[in-house]
């Protein structure tokens, strides 16, 4: 049985196999290897995945929902015909179209697999990532940093050793690691990172310059202007790594606008997001230790690092041109997949380890006078330290005869534990006796796959009290076995049909786009193939399909000069 | 075992045996398998390369002490320029006050430039000591960068104090560092903390807001350098008033960022986009939830009207038990009132109750009933129409306590009973009170209530 590779993305999600010839994506039923993360219901009920739920987010977007992985680890969802769906049942839902993909490919069953998560993701955000795995029916080998992935594939890719920093800049979130590859052992030394910094960002950077443009406020728009604004301002986005400037037509509120967008008018729009680029690089360098100069490459991989001003900062941070991948979307899933063969011990890989760090700061919150709240972190396994790793402490009581020594588990760089993450707490209760004669020996020991585990023991006492913070989930074992049947019954359309849905919906979405006798046009041809669809001979259906298809495709090249 | 057992060599100081011996050991505990037996390795590693050999002939002292501190770089192999892990504190300290640490810095002594002081040399190690060995031509141009660089933060340092708050010759600065490099912009940071810290003035901690337009500048500043980072390392050193203030300054500027953050996105996108977990919809209480008393407290901030609708979802509370829920919002005269009121209307309710059973319904009879239950009535309507107030306080209050620190009120299930209540037992023993006089009261107006209907029949 096959463990798969996948990269749970903002944007897009992809599933990779690791083969004898290295890691292998799998295309998804329309051939795509990027499958967006978007889901959609329809109005029969079903509930569309990928292509054709990005086209629907457009015509139908009270019934779409896309960049959910921004809202995994809270209790924000999205309310879609009528049912509320939680981060974590979305995610599902697109984990279980990849595991098809997969299991159409291979033929046997895909029940486990590495998942890649943003480095920085904290962990609420993994659990909901675990949660979702187990909804989809997908038993998680291991949870990976996503840059450690990027690094990963980068290094099995390339022959050479050295040092690398590969900088990931997804959808959503922006990844940094720095990796060094000696002897055949490829060392993660420092990840640093923004788990809330992506390509989407840059877009949402230019809806507001083209709403400030014209003058309407986004936030007052009609929900199908603004899926059109955004979908509209995705595509300058892209235009512009190409071009130096992309024109646009849109209609908002009943009025067509149209203007040009200058690449320096998008630099400048998205001056601020570049500013926050920068920290976790600085960070990453500076925790590795290593000088700038020492560094042999720089990795650019995620899909917004297409943008040319993205490279412009690389290579002006470091003096030189960043190596820039050729398919920078793929990096992530292809490291997964390649973290899956070392998982499974395949042959190919036996040579090879790969030793991970702790993105974070792990401490308690310890009693300081000085300080306003009174309390301090006193930080027990520092960021970037090489895991798996355990680490302890002494703690003793501040008053006389307190009763009992709260620990307080923290996440995070900042002296004060009020602005870190709360991962939990522990109480130990000890002897009465003046301040400072009683104590604990806190241990914590942090696992490859990003559990912590605190033990903490009594110094006198003795006694001991474990906890293992991963385990406990964000919904509890009932809620996710209850959740798990009610996605069981939610069926997305047979595989065989995908196609025939992401065609009609991308025709829906065009017919929107356009006006007039182009709208004419589309209806025509979209009323033709769904009466010939409905009485479809089977054999007809490919060559119907292809045929639509290849309309839509002319009309979509043609379309800026129609 | 010493850290040369463990990796399998002979004392060495050739990296690059180290990081061999460390492989082939790797190979045979894998972090998966052998999580202790990996970070004892991982540690005799960090061991290895920190290890410098000190020859007794010619000890001379300071190379043993030295040792700690100063990694001697020029010993090493020159392609490995990367510092041992332990020769420096986790967090080397990454600047220093200039000398000319208490008045803006003599013009004439321009150059040379600030930054070629040795103060950062544990970030740049080889900067100074042995010219970087990669292109030549690259370290002049970065060089008159960074001079330019440092000259014009030198004119700032000398300002006057309007001119130093002013933003557009900041911005103008700053716009020069952006073309820094990496290294560059490490040693730029630097200076830009130590003269923050000399200049800033001691931030009032009580004022609601500090200066905003130092705010505003510090906020950029703190944008474009993450000096939060270096105000961290600061902690660390023994001389801490101007490291401390340079740290308020900076929570000072979170804290305003965390305001404007929620003022514009409201709370739920405001915890989104910091990553703080949300409060579930399945832990709100019928009662007024945290989240309610924030959007409260924002719609006043906004100047808009009180949303009664919210405000009033937890008056039947109140108006079911008076007394407690008065107590638990921290309003002693408040409950004074409701349990005074409701003592009074149950005393003549009961007196009320024992005449109906003696002598039967007259005129007195009747009056004391309706003066009874009026009573009670009043005592539910004060605290109930008083609890949204009180609720509404306590929230603004308890949010304002957090946009000081900067941070966000933590989620959770709201208790009934504020915290003191539960931790003090005058007050445990206070609330048992109440909540019998509640009770007794309440069964008292209802019997007092039937009584009078009968004898109306």
């Amino acid at each position: 049985m096959a463990i798969a590779g996948i990269d749970l993305g903002t944007t897009n999600s992809l599933i990779a196999l690791w083969t004898d010839s290295g890691p292998e994506l799998v295309e998804n039923a329309l051939g795509d290897t990027l499958t967006p993360s978007a889901i959609s219901v329809a109005e029969d009920g079903a509930v569309l995945v990928g292509r054709a739920a990005a086209d629907r987010l457009v015509t139908h977007p009270e019934r779409s929902v896309a960049s959910f992985k921004r809202w995994m680890g809270s209790s924000a969802g999205a309310r879609l015909a009528g049912r509320f769906y939680r981060a974590e049942e979305l995610s599902a839902l697109v984990l279980r179209s990849l595991k098809e993909d997969a299991e159409a490919r291979t033929g046997g069953a895909i029940a486990e697999a590495v998942i890649s998560v943003p480095a920085y993701f904290s962990d609420p955000q993994r659990k909901a990532t675990l949660d979702a795995a187990r909804l989809a029916g997908i038993a998680v080998e291991r949870l990976v940093n996503e840059p450690t992935a990027a690094a990963l594939a980068h290094g099995l890719d390339s022959i050479e050793e050295g040092r690398f920093l590969i900088v990931d800049l997804g959808g959503g979130t922006f990844d940094v690691s720095l990796l060094h590859k000696f002897e055949g052992v490829m060392e993660v030394r420092a990840s640093a990172g923004d788990s809330h910094l992506g390509g989407d960002d840059f877009r949402d950077a230019l809806v507001a310059l083209i709403a400030r443009r014209h003058d309407v406020d986004p936030d007052k728009l009609a929900r199908t202007d603004l899926a059109r604004l955004m979908r509209e301002a995705e595509r300058i986005k892209h235009a512009l790594s190409a071009q130096n400037s992309a024109a646009y037509e849109i209609s908002l509120a009943d009025e067509t606008r149209s203007g040009e967008v200058g690449r320096a008018d998008f630099e400048e729009a998205a001056l601020p997001l570049l500013r926050r680029l920068r920290t976790p690089i600085e960070r990453a360098v500076a925790d590795a230790r290593v000088d700038p100069q020492a560094i042999d490459q720089v990795v650019l991989v995620g899909g917004a690092t297409r943008m040319p001003m993205v490279r412009a900062l690389a290579a002006r941070l470091f003096g030189r041109f960043p190596l820039a991948h050729p398919r920078p979307d793929h990096v992530v899933a292809l490291g997964a997949a390649a973290q899956a063969g070392l998982k499974a011990r395949h042959a190919a890989l036996a040579d090879v380890v790969m030793t991970d760090v702790c993105p974070f700061t792990l401490g308690i919150s310890v009693r300081d006078p000085t300080a306003p709240d009174l309390r301090t972190m006193s930080p027990l396994i520092e960021r970037n330290a090489i895991v798996p790793i355990s680490r302890s402490g002494r703690y003793y009581t501040v008053s006389d005869n307190q009763a009992a020594i709260v620990i307080e588990v923290f996440q995070g760089e900042n002296l004060r534990p009020a602005q870190n993450i709360k991962i939990g707490e522990l109480r130990m209760p000890v002897p009465l006796a003046p301040a400072g004669r009683e104590g604990v020996e806190v241990r914590f020991t942090y696992d490859v796959n990003g559990a912590l585990e605190v033990e903490v023991v009594g110094e006198t006492s003795g006694q001991r009290e474990r906890r293992v913070f991963r385990n406990e989930a964000n919904l509890s074992a009932d809620e996710l076995d209850k959740r798990f049947l009610a996605l069981a019954e939610i069926k997305a359309p047979p595989r065989d049909q995908a196609e025939n849905r992401a065609l009609i919906a991308r025709a829906e979405r065009l017919y929107a786009e356009s006006l007039g006798a182009q709208r004419e046009h589309i209806k025509r041809l979209l009323s033709d193939f769904e009466i010939a669809l409905a009485d479809q001979q089977l054999r007809d259906a490919a060559s119907l399909r292809n045929r639509f298809a290849a309309e839509l495709d002319g009309f979509e090249r043609n379309w800026p000069t129609l | 075992m010493s850290p040369w057992d463990a990796l399998g060599i002979a004392p060495t100081t050739d990296v690059r045996a180290i990081l061999r011996a460390y492989a082939n050991r790797l190979r045979i505990t894998r972090p998966e398998d052998d999580p202790a037996g990996f970070q004892r390795l991982v540690e005799a590693r960090e061991l290895a390369l920190a290890w410098r050999p000190v020859s007794i002939d010619e000890n001379d002292g300071e190379a043993a002490a030295g040792g700690g501190d100063a990694p001697p770089e020029a010993e090493r192999d020159a392609s490995e320029q990367e510092a041992p892990p332990n020769s420096n504190t986790p967090h080397p300290p990454r600047w220093r006050a200039p000398a000319s640490a208490l008045g803006p810095p003599d013009r004439s002594d321009k150059t040379p430039p600030r930054w070629r002081a040795p103060v950062f040399a544990p970030i740049m190690p080889t900067r100074n000591e042995t010219p970087p060995p990669a292109k030549p031509r690259d370290a002049t141009s970065d060089d008159s960068r960074l001079a330019t660089f440092s000259a014009r933060l030198g004119d700032l340092a000398a300002a006057t104090d309007a001119r130093f708050r002013d933003l557009a010759a900041w911005r103008a600065v700053l716009d020069l560092a952006d073309a820094l490099s990496l290294a560059e912009r490490e040693a730029a940071r630097g200076e830009l903390a130590a003269l923050l810290a000399e200049r800033l003035p001691e931030p009032a901690r009580e004022a609601p807001r500090p200066d905003p337009e130092l705010i505003a500048l510090v906020d950029r500043l703190d944008q474009e350098f993450d000096l939060a980072r270096v105000a961290n390392d600061a902690k660390r050193l023994p001389e801490l008033s101007r490291r401390a203030r340079l740290a308020d300054w900076l929570a000072a500027c979170a804290s305003e960022r965390a305001i404007a953050n929620r003022r514009a996105g409201g709370p739920t996108a405001y915890r989104l986009a910091n990553g703080l977990p949300l409060i579930p919809p399945e832990d709100r209480q019928p009662a007024l939830a945290r989240a309610d008393l924030i959007a409260i407290y924002e719609a006043r901030a906004r100047g808009q009207k009180l949303n009664l609708r919210l405000a009033w979802r937890g008056a039947w509370m109140a108006a079911l038990f008076p007394g407690v829920v008065a107590v638990a919002r921290d309003a002693p005269l408040l409950a004074l009132v409701a349990l005074g009121l409701e003592t009074i209307g149950f005393v003549i309710a009961v007196a009320a109750g024992s005449q109906f059973s003696e002598a039967g319904a007259d005129a007195l009879g009747r009056v004391e009933t309706a003066g009874a239950l009026s009573i009670l009535v009043a005592a539910r309507l004060v605290v109930m129409s008083a609890w949204p107030f009180f609720a509404v306080r306590r929230a603004a209050a308890r949010v304002r306590r957090a946009d000081r620190g900067g941070y966000s009120t933590s989620a959770g299930r709201r208790p009934i009973l504020s915290r003191r209540l539960n931790a003090h037992p005058f007050f445990g023993l206070l609330t048992i009170l109440f909540g019998f006089v509640d009770l007794t009261a309440s069964f008292g107006a209802l019997g007092v209530f039937l009584a009078a209907f009968d004898l109306a029949k």
